[in-house]
């Protein structure tokens, strides 16, 4: 991939602004999952559900910055924050959902929704998992070139490919509307993009 | 200066957020801690069958506590006559509360709360468990009765007997009332429980969160009650509560498909007639009663104790903590030992001045091979009248479904009333029923599959409006299966426990809608849904009473026409008469029970009252001197078995 157009600058320092308006959306929809829960038929699975669906809500932007700057432009913090803290929001969704609704046995994914999306189940958080600590310990994570920039690339392909279709196939106005957002992101993300590139020589 | 401002709150408060979350959290991991009771049958199964966790909070301790204070006008009927709340809707006196020196409150509830009332911390619905404790009714709220004397006298309270004492419905509906009340709040509650137990000491973090969840509880539950007005109506207050024209069921008595058409269906039930007296839930081994129920829809008892919490409000939720599917499993194992390996006192022991005579016993016994046994199978006389000897299950029609309405035989047959069994809706339940427990994913395709059948064979029939219902089914269905992607832990049919080579979709052939054959022996079907009462054991018969499916007859010797059956009489707290072998109950006068303790008019002219048939072993036309001395001696027969 060429890298022409990636500005030549470190990435930005992480201020107390980008921790402050990342923790918090962060938090919030993770004291919606858990307190909201209390007021609803069945708390334990809206609280899986609420999970992924603050995963999706927190991997919207992160994705947005990816497609938009990858190879291009510095990630920058806000990407970074949003990216780990929308893992940790995946990561509490598959263990809910591990251990209420398949009862702490991984085998029973598989034999209920088939290998591949076992196989989904355990390796998307595990390559994302896998980007996150990289860009908490590499020193290029905002500015990735070769075959790093392909991973990066290829974990949020990963990721928008593994909410989008489950969300907007989901069978409440929620999850659609956050499977749109996501869908949004991205395609708005590619179409300044494809504008960038026109206007960039 | 700002924009730090800015940031550090955003960042405290977002920390605090998390702090509380994971906090609570934690705290709801400690608040749900429960082992496996570890002791024999007897033991842990009484105990799930009078103090367990069934999905059924009523109400906080703490409210129960104040309720006769806060709540007075919602509970008074007017018809108190110096009873406490609890003994004016029947139920049974904690046996410790004689005993009892310090004033009622939450520490001390075990020794007050009546007889049959759990203590759980399950908040209703949605089965969270916090620090808030709740009453909560069990299996013995409705199947533990007493026996009332003449000379006032009180049994113990005895498990596995209806409560023909116990409104059930009326307390219902009074709690409802009470809750609905808009000047009752969380903190009168509190407040008004402070007066009442102030040394009682909660520690600072439960009390927050007792308040916190008291809120919540009491404006969910109003919220809950008020949203479903369209469905219950308004309930009844004052006297309107013990009025047989308000609310036609009265003591011992419920209308158990008027409950589960509202939930399980969520419909209205009030076009339904089928009242039934609480049942007596002993021997209920499935070699002796494979069939469960007056009207034998039920096969396996835990499948019949679930439907029981189901339609006594439970929701599947709360159906599905460890501890509440373990508290119905094993109290559906204790009673279908209850009255075998686990004693239940005959009839001798309760009153030994009434004892029969062994002649006429002996001649009753002859009388009840010739004419009861081919349906109720027999109980050998036992040489000691403080025991009884194992029920023998054979019969020509034991455990037969004798249909009644549209399937009575020629010759009328039971000639019962019939509404118990033919109540709309009735054929639309066992598919509702079975579907409302998702199994596993290979039983899921199949539910699926019989919901989409329903829904089509619905407008192959014209009938729009139910293809509607069980579109909605589905979709309801397709979201529990989502919830429960293993299977409820209480769905049926269910394999037999330790049985692994079992498969629960192997035993979809018992599933609903199943063929099946009224007469087969018995049926296979988990559900069924014949317009008939199954022909069953009858052990403890003068537990029994009053009789008939439901409760028009008060006692044996009216059953069996040896004296004549009343169209009105009173019921509450009737006195048990041994002789005739049921309730003493009063005839109105001026069309009116006058007595405070006996209010409730039973009129047997009411739809779903009627006291006619069984006319067994002879119509009254057909009795003769020699034939009532054989009654006679069959009454003192029945007294033993």
């Amino acid at each position: 991939m060429a890298m022409a157009h990636l500005h030549p600058e470190p990435a930005p320092r992480l201020r107390p602004y980008h921790v402050a308006f990342t923790l918090l959306p962060f938090a919030a929809l993770v004291a919606f999952a858990v307190f909201y829960a209390l007021a609803q038929p069945n708390p334990n699975v809206f609280r899986t559900n609420a999970y992924a669906w603050g995963a999706s809500v927190l991997a919207a932007p992160p994705l947005f910055l990816l497609v938009r700057r990858l190879g291009r432009q510095v990630l920058g913090q806000w990407w970074r924050l949003f990216w780990s803290f929308a893992l940790i929001l995946l990561l509490a969704h598959n263990i809910a959902s591990l251990g209420w609704q398949h009862l702490w046995r991984p085998d029973l994914i598989a034999a209920e929704f088939g290998l591949f999306s076992a196989v989904m189940f355990w390796g998307l958080p595990a390559v994302w998992l896998v980007d996150v600590l990289m860009a908490w310990n590499r020193l290029d994570w905002a500015r990735a070139e070769g075959g790093y920039a392909w991973w990066q690339g290829l974990v949020g392909t990963c990721v928008f490919f593994s909410f989008a279709p489950v969300l907007l196939a989901g069978g409440n106005i929620v999850s659609q509307a956050l499977g749109g957002l996501l869908v949004l992101a991205v395609a708005g993300a590619l179409l300044l993009r494809w504008y960038d590139g026109e206007e960039v020589p | 200066m700002i924009r730090r401002a800015v940031n550090t709150i955003a960042i405290a408060v977002g920390i605090i957020a998390l702090v509380l979350s994971a906090g609570w959290l934690m705290l709801e991991q400690r608040w749900s801690e429960w082992s496996l009771p570890q002791g024999d049958l007897a033991e842990d199964g009484y105990a799930a069958f009078t103090h367990g966790a069934f999905g059924l909070e009523a109400f906080p301790i703490k409210y129960a506590v104040v309720a006769g204070r806060v709540s007075e006008a919602a509970f008074e009927t007017t018809l108190e006559d110096g009873r406490t709340l609890w003994e004016t809707y029947g139920f049974l006196a904690n046996p410790n509360a004689g005993e009892l020196r310090q004033q009622a409150c939450q520490g001390n509830a075990t020794d007050w709360l009546p007889y049959g009332f759990a203590i759980t911390n399950y908040l209703p619905q949605t089965a969270v468990q916090t620090p808030l404790q709740f009453a909560g009714l069990t299996c013995a709220s409705c199947h533990s009765g007493h026996i009332r004397k003449a000379d006032g006298s009180l049994s113990a309270p005895i498990s596995g007997m209806g409560n023909m004492e116990l409104d059930v419905i009326a307390f219902s509906d009074a709690v409802r009332n009470a809750l609905l009340d808009p000047d009752l709040t969380a903190d009168r509650i509190l407040d008004e429980y402070a007066k009442v137990c102030p040394n009682d000491d909660t520690g600072l973090i439960d009390g927050w969160v007792e308040a916190f969840m008291l809120d919540g509880w009491l404006k969910g539950a109003r919220d809950s009650i008020g949203g479903e007005t369209a469905k219950y109506g308004l309930p009844y207050h004052g006297a309107e509560l013990k009025s047989a024209d308000a609310i036609p069921a009265g003591p011992g008595r419920t209308r158990p498909f008027r409950s589960i058409v509202r939930v399980a269906m969520d419909l209205p039930g009030e076009d339904n007639f089928a009242y039934s007296k609480i049942p007596v839930v002993f021997e209920q081994r499935q070699d002796l009663r494979p069939r469960a129920q007056y009207d034998g829809s039920l096969g396996d008892p835990v499948t019949r104790s679930f439907t029981a919490a189901y339609a006594s409000g439970a929701s599947v939720k709360a159906l599905s903590k460890p501890e509440v599917v373990h508290d119905i499993k094993t109290a559906a194992a204790y009673t279908e030992e209850l009255g075998i390996s686990i004693p239940v006192q005959p009839f001798a022991v309760h009153f030994p001045d009434h004892a029969p005579d062994p002649a006429d016993v002996e001649r009753g016994f002859a009388v009840y091979k010739k004419y009861c046994a081919d349906c109720h199978g027999y109980r050998p006389v036992a040489n000691d009248p403080a025991k009884v000897e194992p029920w023998v299950a054979e019969g020509k029609r034991l455990h037969k479904l004798e249909g009644v309405g549209p399937l009575a035989p020629a010759d009328g047959g039971l000639g019962v009333d019939a509404d118990r069994v033919t109540f709309r809706y009735a054929h639309d339940l066992p598919l509702t029923l079975w579907t409302a427990l998702p199994g596993n994913a290979a039983v899921t395709e199949v539910q699926e599959a019989r919901l989409d059948k329903a829904r089509n064979d619905a407008q192959a029939a014209g009938d729009p409006a139910r293809a509607y219902y069980w579109t909605l089914k589905k979709e309801r269905f397709l979201e529990a299966k989502r919830a429960y992607r293993q299977g409820h832990p209480l769905y049926f049919p269910a394999c037999p426990a330790g049985d692994e080579n079992c498969r629960p979709q192997d035993l979809l052939d018992r599933a609903p809608p199943c063929a099946d054959d009224l007469n087969a022996d018995p049926q296979t079907c988990e559900i069924t849904d014949f317009e008939a009462f199954v022909n069953n054991p009858i052990p403890y018969a003068f537990l029994r009473a009053p009789y008939l499916h439901n409760g028009s007859i008060p006692t044996m010797a009216q059953l069996l026409h040896l004296e004549e059956r009343p169209a009105q009489f009173c019921r509450g707290e009737n006195v048990y008469d041994p002789e005739a072998l049921g309730y003493d109950a009063p005839a109105p006068e001026d069309g009116k029970c006058d007595d405070p303790r006996e209010a409730f008019l039973f009129d047997t002219a009411v739809r779903g009252n009627g006291n006619q048939g069984h006319d067994y072993p002879w119509k009254p036309e057909e009795l003769n001197d020699e034939r009532r001395a054989d009654l006679r001696a069959l009454l003192a027969y029945l007294k033993t078995i």
